[in-house]
C-alpha cells in the first residue's frame, strides 16, 4: 500500500473523493479552491507552499509524518493549469502529475479524449458535478448575479460593458456535461442544457470515467500518461508533446 | 499638471463620462493631444497595468480603465489625425487557432492604439496563415499573437513556422502573449517577445516600429 498525498483543486472535489475512498492505497487529501488558475502565479505560490508545510512535516492538514506514517509521494490533481504547476518541486517527496492541460481530461478519462475533443469544437464550455458546485458556470441566474454585482461595484454602464467583454461565453458554440456512472446528478444535467438554451450553444452529454484519475490514485504512473518528479527537482515545461519534465 | 492626474485617476476608477469631460476640457485649455494621451490616459492604464499584474486589481476593474481610455481616445483621435501625427507603425492581432478568449488582446489593441499603432485585428481562432497574408498585404511589421490555454499555445509555433514558410520571417516581428506564455515558450518557438501585460506589450511594439 502507498500512502499518498494528494494536492486536488476543488474542481475536482467529488471525483477525487470518490477515488480516495475507493482506492487500496492510503490517499491524504488536501484541496484548494477553484479558480486560482485565473492568476497562475498565486496558484504556483499557493501550492509551493502547501508542498513546503508537508515536507517540514508542518502541515496541520496531513497526517503528522512519522515512522511508518510518512508518504510515499505527493500527487497533483492538477495539470498544467495555465503552467502554474511550472516550477513546483518538493525536498523531501517525489511528485506525481498527470500529463495533461487542465482538470478536462481528468473528467473525460484520457488527454487524448480531450485533445480529440477539443480539435473538433474548441469552442466549448464544460461542465460537471464538481465544477458546478465549486466554480462559477456560465448559466442564466449567475449572470444575473454577476451584472448585480458589477452594477453595483461600478455602475449600470460599466456592468454592461464587462459582461460583454468578460464573457467569452458569446465565443463559444456549445457546452458538454462530462457524465459519470458513479455520479448520478440528472439536475447538474438539467441545469447544464438550461444554460445551453439561455446562451443559444449546442448541448452535447459526453460520457467520462475514472480512468486516468485511478491511474494517479493507484500508483499507475507509466511515463507516458505522468510526469514523476523525483524529490529536489522541479517541474519544467517541455514543447515536444509530453507537456512536462523534471529537471533540477 | 493638476487636469493630467485627474484624468489619469478617473480612468483608474474607470469613469469614462469624467474622463471624457475632462479630456475636452484639456484640450480646451490649451493642451495638446499627444501629451493628453500620454500623461494623462495612457499614464493611467500603464498604473493600471502595474497593479493587475501584482493582482491587486482584476479583470473587471482593467476593462472598465479600457473603456475609459477608448471615451478619451475617441475625443483625441479627431485632434491627432488632424495635426498629421503620423501612425508609428502596424500590428496585425488576434488570438491564434483554437482559441476564443479575446479580453486580453483587446486590452492590447487598445494599448497599441494608444501608442500610435495602426492596429488590424483579426479576432479570434486565427488561423497562422491569415496572420502571414494580412501582415504581408498591410505591411504590418509586427504579427501579435494571443492565447489563453496552454491547449492552444502550440498554434504560435505554427504562426512563425508559417512566416519562414512565405519566406517573410525576416521582415516580421512576431510578439507572443497570454497567460500561460512565457518568455522560455516564446524563445522555443522562435518568436521575438514575449510580454507579460498589454502595457509592456505596447511599449516593446513602439520600439519595434521606431527601430
Amino acid at each position: 500500500m502507498l500512502r499518498l498525498k494528494l494536492l486536488a483543486c476543488k474542481a475536482l472535489y467529488r471525483e477525487c473523493s470518490l477515488l480516495s475512498v475507493k482506492s487500496k492505497n492510503y490517499i491524504d487529501a488536501t484541496y484548494l479552491q477553484q479558480g486560482l488558475h485565473d492568476t497562475p502565479s498565486l496558484l504556483h505560490d499557493a501550492l509551493q507552499a502547501e508542498i513546503d508545510r508537508i515536507d517540514e512535516g508542518k502541515d496541520l492538514y496531513s497526517c503528522k509524518p512519522r515512522f511508518d506514517k510518512d508518504f510515499d509521494a505527493i500527487i497533483l490533481g492538477y495539470g498544467l493549469c495555465s503552467n502554474a504547476i511550472v516550477g513546483l518541486s518538493s525536498k523531501k517527496y517525489d511528485i506525481v502529475v498527470p500529463r495533461c492541460d487542465d482538470c478536462i481530461a481528468l473528467f473525460l478519462g484520457s488527454y487524448e479524449k480531450y485533445r480529440k475533443y477539443f480539435d473538433a469544437h474548441s469552442g466549448t464550455y464544460w461542465y460537471n458535478p464538481s465544477w458546478i458546485e465549486n466554480a462559477y458556470t456560465p448559466s442564466k441566474e449567475n449572470d444575473e448575479a454577476l451584472i448585480k454585482e458589477y452594477t453595483e461595484k461600478y455602475g449600470e454602464d460599466n456592468a454592461k460593458y464587462i459582461m460583454e467583454m468578460e464573457h467569452t461565453t458569446k465565443n463559444y458554440s456549445r457546452c458538454a456535461y462530462v457524465e459519470w456512472d458513479e455520479l448520478n446528478f440528472p439536475e447538474y444535467i438539467a441545469y447544464t442544457k438550461d444554460a445551453a438554451d439561455y446562451f443559444g450553444w449546442e448541448f452535447d452529454l459526453v460520457g467520462g470515467n475514472s480512468a486516468f484519475l485511478s491511474d494517479l490514485f493507484e500508483g499507475n504512473w507509466r511515463e507516458e500518461h505522468f510526469l514523476v518528479v523525483p524529490a529536489g527537482k522541479k517541474i519544467a515545461p517541455e514543447y515536444t508533446g509530453k507537456l512536462i519534465e523534471a529537471e533540477e | 499638471m493638476s487636469i493630467l492626474n485627474d484624468i489619469s485617476g478617473f480612468l483608474q476608477q474607470g469613469r469614462a463620462k469624467n474622463v471624457k469631460e475632462l479630456v475636452q476640457k484639456a484640450l480646451d485649455e490649451g493642451l495638446s493631444a499627444s501629451q493628453i494621451l500620454d500623461e494623462g490616459l495612457l499614464a493611467g492604464m500603464s498604473i493600471i497595468g502595474v497593479k493587475f499584474k501584482n493582482n491587486e486589481v482584476y479583470v473587471p476593474e482593467v476593462l472598465i480603465a479600457a473603456r475609459a481610455m477608448n471615451a478619451g481616445m475617441e475625443i483625441l483621435k479627431p485632434v491627432l489625425v488632424s495635426s498629421n501625427t503620423q501612425s508609428k507603425g502596424k500590428a496585425v492581432l488576434g488570438t491564434v487557432k483554437g482559441d476564443l478568449h479575446d479580453i486580453g488582446k483587446n486590452l492590447v489593441k487598445i494599448m497599441f492604439e494608444g501608442k500610435g499603432i495602426d492596429v488590424i485585428d483579426l479576432g479570434v481562432d486565427v488561423a497562422p496563415e491569415k496572420f502571414i497574408e494580412t501582415a504581408v498585404s498591410e505591411n504590418a511589421q509586427i504579427i501579435a499573437c494571443s492565447a489563453l490555454l496552454t491547449t492552444t499555445m502550440n498554434a504560435m509555433r505554427d504562426v512563425v513556422e508559417a512566416a519562414e514558410q512565405k519566406g517573410v520571417r525576416d521582415k516580421l516581428k512576431i510578439m507572443v502573449g497570454g497567460a500561460p506564455v512565457t518568455d522560455a515558450f516564446c524563445k522555443s518557438i522562435g518568436a521575438d517577445y514575449y510580454t507579460s501585460d498589454a502595457a509592456s506589450a505596447s511599449d516593446v511594439a513602439l520600439q519595434i516600429c521606431q527601430a
